[in-house]
């Protein structure tokens, strides 16, 4: 699987008035990591990302979610 | 798992950060080794006496920089892991990840640099001793290491903007 995946990490960290160092600080990760995930450099573990849904309160596909295209192509069956 | 805050440090700093900071020094680390293995093999090519001599009294430098650079952190690292083992094995931030890649490129290009070193050595390195290609090996594995990770966890500036949502009046 090679599907971008894309966060609203930033919108919520809006709603909560959080900065990067503060998200950090409270799932147990650096500012580093955040700023990374938000940016879509780097892919977090299923660790973190259930960390960061837990935090806000949501489920896990509301902040993180594949691409819309990767996934309609690779739903499409094989025959 | 908890949304609790990190437990704090003597030196105010998270769990993960002092893993972040262990990985950075253990890379600078692994550059000096590189430093030092690669004056070993060199030792063995280069004829004149005096260089030998200066090289053979250098290589201590490296390997006390690599003491004083990682040795420190890494007690704290361990001091930490003592007290708080969960958090370490937790331990799967962005540089753990970009480390754990520079390792597997390492490993993976150590294996072709060995592969295209045996027909190398067939023709033009006949004679040298076994230790000059041990320490070839090791000089080419870790810099691959160590310029691996740093390019792989360098800025590139695009994700540093952090919007300092709490400085804003609420509405």
């Amino acid at each position: 699987m090679k599907g971008k995946l894309n966060n609203r990490i930033r919108v919520y960290r809006a709603e909560h008035r959080l900065s990067q160092a503060d998200l950090a600080e409270r799932i147990g990760v650096t500012r580093k990591t955040i700023s990374t995930i938000e940016v879509g450099r780097f892919v977090p573990s299923t660790v973190i990302a259930l960390k960061i849904a837990r935090y806000f309160g949501v489920p896990v596909e509301d902040i993180f979610a594949l691409n819309d295209d990767v996934d309609s192509s690779e739903s499409t069956p094989h025959t | 798992m908890n949304d609790r805050h990190e437990t704090p440090t003597a030196s105010n700093e998270s769990p993960a950060q002092i893993v972040d900071r262990l990985l950075q020094r253990t890379a600078i680390g692994v550059s000096l080794l590189t430093i030092s293995y690669a004056m070993a093999a060199a030792m063995y090519v280069i004829s004149d006496q005096e260089i030998v001599d200066l090289m053979d009294r250098l290589q201590l430098v490296p390997s006390i920089l690599v003491l004083l650079i990682v040795f420190p952190v890494f007690v704290k690292f361990a001091r930490l892991r003592y007290r708080l083992k969960s958090e370490c094995s937790e331990a799967d931030g962005y540089l753990v990840e970009m480390f754990r890649r520079a390792s597997a490129m390492a490993f993976s290009l150590t294996f072709v640099f060995l592969m295209i070193l045996e027909p190398v050595t067939e023709k033009y390195l006949v004679g040298l001793p076994a230790p000059f290609f041990i320490n070839a090996t090791l000089a080419f594995s870790l810099g691959v290491l160590s310029v691996g990770f740093f390019r792989l966890a360098r800025d590139d500036g695009d994700d540093e903007s952090d919007d300092d949502f709490d400085t804003e009046p609420a509405p």
